[in-house]
């Protein structure tokens, strides 16, 4: 049979997977398969990514009872951010783990605290838990989280929270909103945090979409903004056999 | 006299409505580069312009957005008539990319709407004035500064020549200072031999999609001061907050709450136009109106200062 686009992106896929050469996308598609879409699904759980933690950004967030933070370190990567990352995703989640390479384990272990959970993706591209990470909810920053989320999301907390808003000028809003934020129980912050983002954040719509598409390009389907019309057009062109696809301009 | 460059986005698009009747009555003739897919917020513009009495010239062959594949659409529209059929004439960008053919082809096929040559980029000017030859006397001549010098423009000094200048110097919001120079061409165009000139606003001639997330607010407010032989200048309001993506309404407080108070003291030389009155009142609602909002408050503001100066 001949091959499909598809089939090229998994090739590819199984080139980058090689212990050594693994980047970023190989450690997100692991966590999106085996943790995400294994251990969960994306009916009861919802994932984030490149989420903003105070002045880091989260590789990927991954949602259902809790919300746990999965920071990267593949091979391609460098320890030196590691320390002042893992400090600000405490700030914003209650479980925060690193998922590395064999090779970094050791130098992880050495730079994060001992409440953060380190993973590893071995040689043959299974995660295996070298330490468990503490679920700590009690040691998130209302301010940090805060500045995480949309003003909605920020509005919706509040409330559920039992606080009332204010009718302030869009211009005082942020300020006035923030105010309230900072004085709520942290516990109960992460709490109705995780409830409102898998509300917000919700991708069981992708699901049909992601069991479309070839194993290779589904972390990245959960990651990317595709418009709901481009759905179909896209699973169409990675069926689309690969002489087909040489005559595209 | 005065020829506005605009990227027809929907807040540019939304500024020349408002602003068609000063424009017809102050003889401004605005470019429209049409941008976006749609062509019904450019229709409804050009019918605006139509029915204040004013002129514009219409980009049938964009160079950024939707239609710089194919101006089709665009032809079409024009060709789908207009009442005032002379008032919106076809504007022909002329690129690096373009051979003299196809200058003419394009010339030729829109020659019912009285096509301006926009330079823009074009590196053969002298075999297009000899191809054209009598013909180019009556043709207008738009020249966008950065591309188009001295020695180009010689070649068509018998025609009618309009320079456009970018005197918005675009940066990182962060970036800007105070208040910088932005441009003397309204003074001094007839001296470089032109019947009209021309800018691209307060929002300059680099051309993007969509804003990302902005670490800052800022305001551009042009004024012409008298004490330094008119030149215009403008100022740049930016808000205090930089380091977060969040907030837009709270640093657009902050920047409005600079352009008041710069106001107050007397000594701004902003002129009080329609669009400062704007200002004034957004700043005792505390409210913001949304970026689009405030770039065109800024657009109105700079053309009703050069109204004010030119009428």
């Amino acid at each position: 049979m001949q091959a499909s686009i598809g089939d090229v992106f998994d090739a590819a896929f199984d080139t980058l997977k090689v212990a050594g050469k693994r980047d970023e996308y190989v450690y997100r598609t692991a966590i999106s398969h085996k943790i995400l879409m294994g251990t969960h699904s994306l009916r009861t759980a919802s994932m984030l990514n490149e989420f903003r933690a105070g002045s880091c950004k989260a590789d990927l967030v991954v949602l259902n009872g809790t919300a746990t933070v999965y920071e990267i370190k593949s091979e391609r990567d460098s320890l030196v951010r590691l320390a002042n990352q893992v400090e600000n995703y405490k700030r914003v989640f209650a479980k925060v783990n690193v998922i590395a390479s064999e090779s970094h384990v050791n130098g992880v272990l050495s730079t994060v605290p001992s409440d953060v959970g380190v993973m590893c993706l071995s040689k043959r591209y299974q995660i295996s838990t070298v330490r468990e990470a503490l679920d700590s909810p009690e040691r998130v920053c209302p301010a940090s989280v805060f500045e995480s989320l949309r003003a909605a999301e920020a509005t919706s907390i509040i409330k559920a929270l039992g606080r009332t808003v204010p009718d302030v000028p869009n211009t005082r809003r942020h300020a006035v909103l923030r105010e309230l934020f900072i004085d709520l129980d942290p516990v109960s912050v992460h709490a109705e945090m995780v409830r409102v983002l898998k509300r917000t954040r919700n991708l069981a719509p992708l699901s049909e979409l992601v069991e479309q598409l070839p194993q290779s390009l589904q972390a990245a389907a959960l990651s990317i903004p595709v418009r709901r019309t481009d759905h179909d057009r896209l699973v169409e062109a990675v069926r689309s056999p690969l002489d087909a696809a040489m005559a595209w301009s | 006299m005065y020829y506005p460059y605009f990227r027809g986005k929907q807040f540019e698009l939304i500024t020349i409505r408002e602003m068609a009747t000063l424009m017809a009555d102050n003889n401004f003739t605005p470019i429209i580069e049409p941008v976006r897919e749609a062509l019904g917020g450019l229709e409804k513009t050009l019918k605006a312009i139509c029915s204040a009495g004013g002129r514009a010239i219409v980009i049938v062959n964009p160079h950024h957005g939707d239609h710089q594949e194919d101006g089709a659409n665009i032809s079409q529209l024009l060709k789908d008539g207009y009442s005032c059929h002379e008032s919106i004439v076809a504007g022909i960008l002329l690129r690096s990319d373009m051979n003299v053919e196809d200058v003419l082809t394009c010339y030729s096929s829109h020659a019912d709407h009285h096509p301006v040559f926009i330079h823009a980029g074009f590196s053969a000017p002298k075999l297009l004035v000899a191809d054209l030859a009598s013909e180019m006397k009556n043709i207008k001549n738009v020249f966008i500064e950065d591309h188009a010098k001295l020695l180009y423009r010689k070649h068509f000094v018998s025609s009618d020549r309009v320079l456009v200048q970018d005197g918005f110097n675009r940066q990182r919001n962060a970036d800007y200072p105070e208040i910088e120079e932005f441009s003397d061409l309204h003074v001094t165009y007839s001296d470089l031999g032109m019947s009209g000139f021309g800018d691209f606003l307060t929002v300059g001639d680099s051309y993007s999609e969509s804003g990302g997330p902005a670490y800052a607010v800022a305001l551009h407010l042009t004024f012409i001061d008298p004490d330094q032989d008119d030149m215009m200048y403008i100022y740049h309001f930016v808000s205090d907050t930089k380091d977060t993506p969040t907030d837009p309404a709270g640093k657009f407080g902050q920047a409005l709450d600079k352009l008041i108070k710069k106001l107050n003291t007397k000594r701004s030389k902003l002129l009080e136009t329609s669009a400062i009155k704007e200002f004034r009142e957004l700043h005792a609602k505390g409210h913001f109106p949304g970026l689009g909002y405030v770039k065109k408050l800024s657009m109105k503001h700079h053309i009703e200062t050069l109204a004010a100066y030119l009428g």
